[in-house]
Parts: C-alpha cells; structure tokens; sequence
C-alpha cells in the first residue's frame, strides 16, 4: 500500500492543494464560529472589548482590570464626572489572575495608561476555582490576537482549551436559536462604547438586610494563602509589565458585604509585592468607612456586588484617590475628549431606561 | 483526548507530519511508541504504568518461549503459564469490583488492619484489548506462527500503537508487526482516504451515536419511570435506539482509528461488515467487532475442538465463546446472559433449520425475494436488540423489568414527567434520525456504490464543495463540546 512514486512537480501541486483546502477549511471554522458566537455587547459580561477597541489610541489614562467586581462597581462615566480623568474597565466575571495577567499584554498594546488599577478578589480563588463558562466569555471574547492564544493554551485547563481557543466548539449548538444579528460578524459584538466597561446593576436581592451582617470579617494574619502563594505569579507578572512600561499599579478591591472579607488576601499581595515593585500602591474601599455615604442596605445589587448607585459612590472616592495619589491631569477641558461628555449623558439615558425596565418588572 | 476533538486532530496532523518528516525506520519507530504513549497518558495517566507492564511482561515472555525448543512441554507450560498471568492481570482490574471485598479481607488480615477501605480499581482504558494482543502474540510464537520480535521498542508499538490501544481492533502480529518493519511511505491517497474514513466515523459518532445516547442513557437509567403501567413504547424505542448508538458509537470508532492508522500508512483489521443486514444471528456475529470474534475463534473454539467435533460439542464450545464473550465484556451477570442469549440464538437457530425449512416450503417462500432478506434482517435486528437489552441494563432485574414491556408498546400511562424528561429538542431529533437513516442507506448501497470512489470521480470544485459542506454539518450539528457531556467511546471501557 505504499508504492507511490509522483513526479516533484505533481507533489508540489498536491501539496499547495491540501494547503489551499486546510486553509478553507480552517475559514470556515471561523467564520461559522464567529456566526454562531453569542452576541455579547458592551453591556455584557466580558462584552467589554469591542469597547476598547474602538478607544482612540493612547487616550486612557486609567484603565482597571479584575473580576465582576471590577466591572460593577467602576463607572468610567463617573470617574469623569467628579476629575476629568479618562477610564475604562476591562475585567471578566470570576476572571482569574492568569486571565488577567493577558487582558493587561493585550490592552497595553494600544494604551498606555498612568494608572493600572487591579481588583483583587481572584487573588484569592484557589488553583481549582474554575467557572467554564465564564471562563469561555474571558478569553472566548478577547480579539484574535497572540494574547487570546496564550490564555487559552496557558490559563485554560487541559480539557477545556479546545473550547477557548476554538469558538465553533464552544458554541455550535446554538444553531438553533441563530437570529438575523448573529450573521453580522464584523458589527454584532459592538454597542454600548459609552458605558466603557462598566455594567451597571439594577435591582437585585440588595443584600445584606440586617446590620449584622455588614460587620467586617475578622482580619486574618495577612500572610499569603495557598491560594495566594498559587496567584502571585500571576501578579508579579502583571507588576512586573507595569514597573516596565512605568505605569502605577494600584491593587485594590472595591466594596463588598460583608466589608473586608478580602482585605487580608489584599494586604498579603501588596506586602508581597511591595517588597520588589516601587510602583505598586493599595487602595481598599471595601473597609466600612471607605466609601462615604455608601449603603450596606441600599446600594447593594447583591452579597458582593454595588448597585449602580454604590458605582456612582465608588466612583467618586477612586477618583479622589487617582488625582491625589498620581496627580492626575483633568481632561474635561481637551478637545480630544469632548465625546466624553455626551457619552456620559448617553450612559444617565441607559441606567434611566435599565431602571424604568426594573421598575416594571417588578411591578 | 477524545479521539472525537480537534486536539485529536492537531495530534495525528503532528504525529503524521513528524513521522514523516524522519528518515529513518528506527527513529519512525521511536517517535510513534513515544506519541503512542504520550496519547495513552492524556487520556489514562496513571495507568500507563500498567500498559508498559504489559509489554514488559509480553515481550519477556516472547522471548522465553522462543528459547525453548520448538513443541516441546517446557514451551506449552511456559506459554499457559504467561497466558494464565496475563489473564489473571486482566481479570484482577477488570473484575476488581467483585474482588475487591475479598482482596479487602486478605489484606486487613495480613496487615492487621481494620481501618483499610475498599480497594477502589478501576480497569485502564483498553486493557481487554491490549492484553488479548499480548494472549495472541504468546500463542502464535509458541505455535511458530509468528517470530518472536525481539526489537522490544517495535513490540511496545505492536501493543501500544495508538489508533487501536484504546478500544481494538485487535490486532495479530502476522498482520500488524510485518507493516511496523517496513518503512512507510506518504501517500496522498492513502491520506485522503484516511480522512475520508475518519469523517465518516465523525458523522456516525457525532451526529447518531452521541445524541442517542442522551436519549437512551435518560430511559436506561430510569426504566421504572418509563414503563410505568406495563406500557413500554419508550424502553422500545430507546433499545432499538441502543441497538444504533452502539453501532455508530463502536464503528465510528474504528473508522477514525483506521483513518488514523491509515493516513500513517498502516492498515488495522475491519471490525465491521454491515452487521445489522445479516440475515441470520450467527451472521451477524461474522460482521460485528470481527477482529474479537476471529479472536475468540482462533484461541478460544479452535482449541476447544471447533466444529470437528460432535454436534453436542459444537453446540457447547459455542456456548463457552459466547459466555468468554460475555465475560469480556463485563463483570456483570448480565454480560454472561447476554453472551449466552446470542450463543442460545445460534444453536437454536440451527437446530430449528430443518423445520423451518419445511415451513418454508409449505408456505412457498421465495428465499431470494427481496422482502424475505429484509424480513430475516429485521428478525435478527430484534433478536440481537433483545439480548442488547441485558448489556446495557446492568442488572439482570432491570432487563427481566425492560423485555416483557417492549412488547405493550403504547404511551398511555407514561408520564407526562417522564416524557419531558426526554429533553431532545425536535429540532436534533429530526437531525438525528435523518443522520441514522443516511447512515444505514450508505450502508445498504456500500456493496453497490462505492461512494468514497464516486466523489473522488467529481470535478474539484463540487468534490471541495461537498467535503466543505460534510465538515460544516458534523462540526455545528455534531453532538460535541461544552454544552453536552462529550461522551467517551463506550468500548473504552472493555
């Protein structure tokens, strides 16, 4: 079965066809991948990136990176509001450090920030804390790009790579709910630039209900966990690439009910860091006073989640700090950011029409 | 890895690229038992430790009996003896379940103690396999056969090769070994055809197999529920679905391993030949898992006498195939009367012959109509789908529960809870048996069409557009992925 003898000329030619009918191959895994993938706006979880993307090149001056907790309590609209200085959110739901550590290579390629701020709570996720599917989304919904490529060979377990590097396998059962707007594939995952990261939470269980329950935690030694000690590559990595390009890395982590539960994983990080990076500054708003005029009650989507009304609040104190730590230029008066005004607006008119829907939900 | 994935196919585009990349014979060898190896470890770890032992043990063992001279006792003894260890290898994973209590008491006396817990064994993935190849090697060197190999890395690749470690076919060294000495040489043809092979197991896996088996394994697992009431339209139609997903699922499995092995310039052993169209059970047992079957007639009926023997005898040595048969594949009573159901079918089946005939001739059949032919297939679908009954139930209660009902097929008294629990979307069960019925008419048209034959024959352009247009419907509407249970092969676990 294995005499075959072929003229160079007639293998040249075989071969250029099984490179041409790989590489169609490969085109229509692809694009049908790209159909079938679920239309995620920047409004939705790990949605963000078509955002970015469309930023003008160089124009943040802050950009904040994390999990869920990131994205919920951040408002870029906000930060501009009370200091003028130009922000976006890129974080992913239960985004893990290793994630992280590539969202932060892929954003720097085209921004060049003063300020890196990086939500900690993953800091704490123990090696096997793994969500899939949202796993999927973090990585699933970066642009192609050597980064996306890295996080879901090196970020991804073993089983699951296949899946975050290949978006046909991931979603191809969706076939039978495709709708017109999924076969939109350069304009489908666009939408919603003003929000610039941030998701904002309406409604919700607003908890906690009773006082009890927003008593901070009993601070731990501030050593550094198994789970930290696992995370810390991760993390130098991040603070290494900051120290780098001179960037200020402020690890911090944003209200949470109960207050505090983090700030011991925070505090080992730092202390950790700190030790090697000149560059690296803490910021815990979720301590009880951190944030001034901050419900438990109210302003609280759910156990760890601002609403958008704690947003607004959070928002507010981390500009304060951004100014009078870094000295922050105010932009609201450059040309070059006069759209960040009316996107402003346009993010009131959104949170308006997300709450005139909760109210009537409700009702 | 599954050999269904796409990191399987990265793997062997690798495997394939490297293998034919290196000039040289002994490097080939080399490269393939590592990427053997390292495929086995991906998808067994730890027990890869028991398949390199295996090979240890049967290649030591080769040479051993072909030092001794040649018929001679010492030969025979030394060979039952390395038989008898590699059957009681197989036999302590394989039926660790039943041993395990035992093995617990013999422990906790000789340790002293009490606190040992249960011995948790589970079988490594393909032993049944690898370990009948090692069986057949001993004996055919000790018949002379077969020349012992003595390059030990070319018997580790002989065992360990990896298209066929997992799940067979299972191969003899005179075919096999004879194909590893000879260096390979890339063929466009053979690679095309390779592919060719391994879409069709993926559309047979992917599109039938799997999406069955959610169906089957949900009224499998809870037969009390749908055949509530004595009514079992449902256990009839998940058996007969049981009767298609194995089908698919083991002969979509040797299409990829042969498309595999294949594209690599090797050719593995069918195992199967169309079984659902026999006309007959003991038909139907020359065209299914046929490298186990040649297996079990070769070390197993052939010693015991075979057909030279009185009618009696024939009868029984069917009986013990069929029952080591049964016990092959399971540890479980019900394999044991699954094995024996069929082997009861074939004895019974030729003991009926002369009267049937006479019925036959009485009511003036025509044996060569075509409705006759499809009469007996579809007699000997059912039959073979009764006994399929007793290997996938688990219990011999739950099977005795599943049979009679088959019978009172209607839905009343079925739960409406029952039904939902159904879950398959109309849109994938209309997918699913349109895919099993293209499945079974290629099969019907095969003796007839060559369709492999009759795409290459189309210009370019329409053979491209129609390979294009397979990969699409296997990779979207293939039944894969996160969002299901990405089911193994079930022979991986014989």
């Amino acid at each position: 079965m294995n005499t075959n003898a072929e003229s160079p000329r007639h293998r040249i030619a075989r071969l250029l066809k099984v490179i041409v009918f790989s590489s169609l191959v490969v085109g229509l895994v692809v694009a049908t991948g790209a159909v079938l993938k679920p239309i995620r706006g920047g409004n939705s979880f790990a949605g963000p990136w078509e955002s970015f993307r469309s930023q003008p090149r160089d124009s943040l001056d802050v950009m904040v990176f994390g999990t869920s907790h990131a994205f919920t309590s951040i408002d870029p609209s906000e930060v501009w509001r009370t200091a003028g200085v130009p922000t976006f959110v890129l974080a992913g739901p239960t985004q893990r450090l290793q994630t992280t550590r590539y969202y932060v290579d892929e954003a720097l390629k085209t921004q060049h920030p003063d300020v890196i701020g990086l939500e900690m709570v993953a800091f704490t996720y123990a090696p096997d804390r793994y969500d899939s599917r949202f796993h999927l989304m973090n990585v699933g919904y970066m642009p192609p790009s050597v980064n996306r490529f890295k996080a879901g060979l090196f970020a991804t377990p073993w089983g699951e790579r296949t899946g975050a590097l290949v978006d046909l396998w991931a979603y191809h059962d969706r076939w039978k709910e495709l709708t017109p707007g999924d076969y939109d594939i350069v304009e489908k995952q666009k939408g919603y630039e003003y929000l610039r990261g941030w998701i904002p939470l309406v409604g919700g269980n607003k908890k906690p209900k009773s006082v009890a329950d927003t008593t901070p935690r009993e601070a731990a030694e501030a050593t550094l966990t198994p789970a930290g000690v696992h995370n810390l590559k991760a993390l130098r990595v991040i603070a290494r690439e900051c120290d780098r390009r001179d960037i200020q890395l402020v690890l911090m982590l944003t209200p949470t009910s109960p207050p505090a539960g983090y700030s011991p994983a925070l505090g080992a990080g730092y202390r950790a860091l700190s030790a090697e990076f000149d560059n690296v500054h803490l910021l815990d708003l979720s301590q009880p006073d951190a944030v001034p005029g901050l419900s438990y009650r109210d302003d609280f989507f759910d156990g760890g989640h601002p609403s958008h009304t704690g947003a607004q609040k959070t928002s507010r104190v981390f500009a304060h700090y951004l100014v009078t730590e870094f000295n922050l230029a105010d932009r609201r008066g450059d040309a070059a950011y006069a759209t960040w005004n009316d996107d402003a607006k346009k993010r009131d008119a959104y949170v308006a029409e997300v709450e005139r829907k909760a109210r009537a939900k409700k009702k | 890895m599954q050999f269904a994935s796409f990191a399987y196919l990265a793997y062997l585009a690798l495997v394939t690229m490297v293998y034919f990349a290196l000039p040289w014979q002994h490097t080939r060898t080399v490269w393939l038992l590592v990427a053997s190896l390292a495929f086995y470890y991906a998808l067994s770890a730890g027990w890869t430790i028991a398949l390199v032992a295996v090979i240890v043990l049967g290649y030591i063992l080769g040479l051993i009996i072909s030092a001794t001279p040649t018929n001679s006792n010492r030969r025979r003894v030394i060979t039952g003896a390395g038989v008898t260890l590699i059957v009681a290898v197989l036999a302590f994973f394989k039926y660790a379940k039943l041993t395990a209590p035992l093995m617990q008491l013999g422990l906790v006396s000789a340790l002293g103690d009490s606190s040992f817990s249960t011995l948790h064994l589970i079988l490594p993935i393909g032993m049944s396999f690898w370990t009948f190849m090692t069986i057949s090697y001993l004996v055919d060197v000790s018949k002379g056969t077969t020349e012992v190999e003595r390059n030990p890395l070319r018997y580790a690749l002989f065992v360990g090769f990896f298209p066929h470690v997992t799940a067979g076919p299972i191969a003899r060294a005179s075919q096999l070994m004879p194909q590893l000495k000879t260096k390979r040489v890339f063929s466009y043809e053979l690679m095309r055809s390779g592919l060719w092979l391994m879409g069709w197991g993926f559309v047979k896996k992917l599109l039938v197999a799997d999406p069955l088996g959610k169906f089957v394994d949900l009224v499998y697992g809870h037969p009390r529920l749908f055949g509530a009431h004595d009514n079992g339209l449902v256990l009839l139609l998940a058996t007969v679905g049981f009767a298609i997903q194995i089908y698919c699922d083991f002969s979509g499995y040797t299409d990829i391993v042969r498309g595999s092995a294949r594209i690599l310039g090797f050719d593995l052993l069918p195992n199967f030949n169309r079984p659902y169209f026999s006309r007959s059970v003991k038909e139907f047992w020359q065209r299914w898992h046929m490298s186990l079957m040649g297996w079990l007639k070769v070390y197993v009926y052939f010693p015991l006498g075979g057909s030279r023997v009185p009618t009696w005898r024939r009868y029984l040595n069917i009986f013990i195939v069929f029952a080591v048969s049964g016990i092959w594949h399971g540890a479980g009573l019900s394999f044991l009367v699954w094995g024996l159901l069929n082997a009861f079918y074939q004895v019974f089946g030729e003991v009926s012959a002369p009267l049937r005939a006479r019925v036959r001739a009485a009511l003036r059949v025509d044996t060569s109509a075509w409705w006759y032919r499809v009469f007996q297939s579809l007699v000997t679908f059912g039959l073979i789908s009764i006994a399929w009954v007793f290997f996938r139930a688990g219990s011999i209660q739950e099977a005795l529960y599943i049979v009679p009902r088959m019978f009172m097929p209607t839905f009343a008294g079925v739960s409406s809870k029952a039904l939902a629990g159904l879950k398959m979307p109309r849109e994938q069960a209309l997918l699913t048996v349109i895919a099993i019925l293209v499945v079974f008419a290629v099969d019907a048209l095969s003796t007839r069409i060559n369709l492999a034959a009759f795409v290459r024959k189309q210009p370019l352009p329409i053979r491209w557009a129609g390979y294009l247009a397979a990969i699409f419907i296997i990779t979207v509407f293939g039944y894969y992925g996160p969002a299901y249970d990405v089911a193994g092969f079930a022979y991986f676990r014989f």
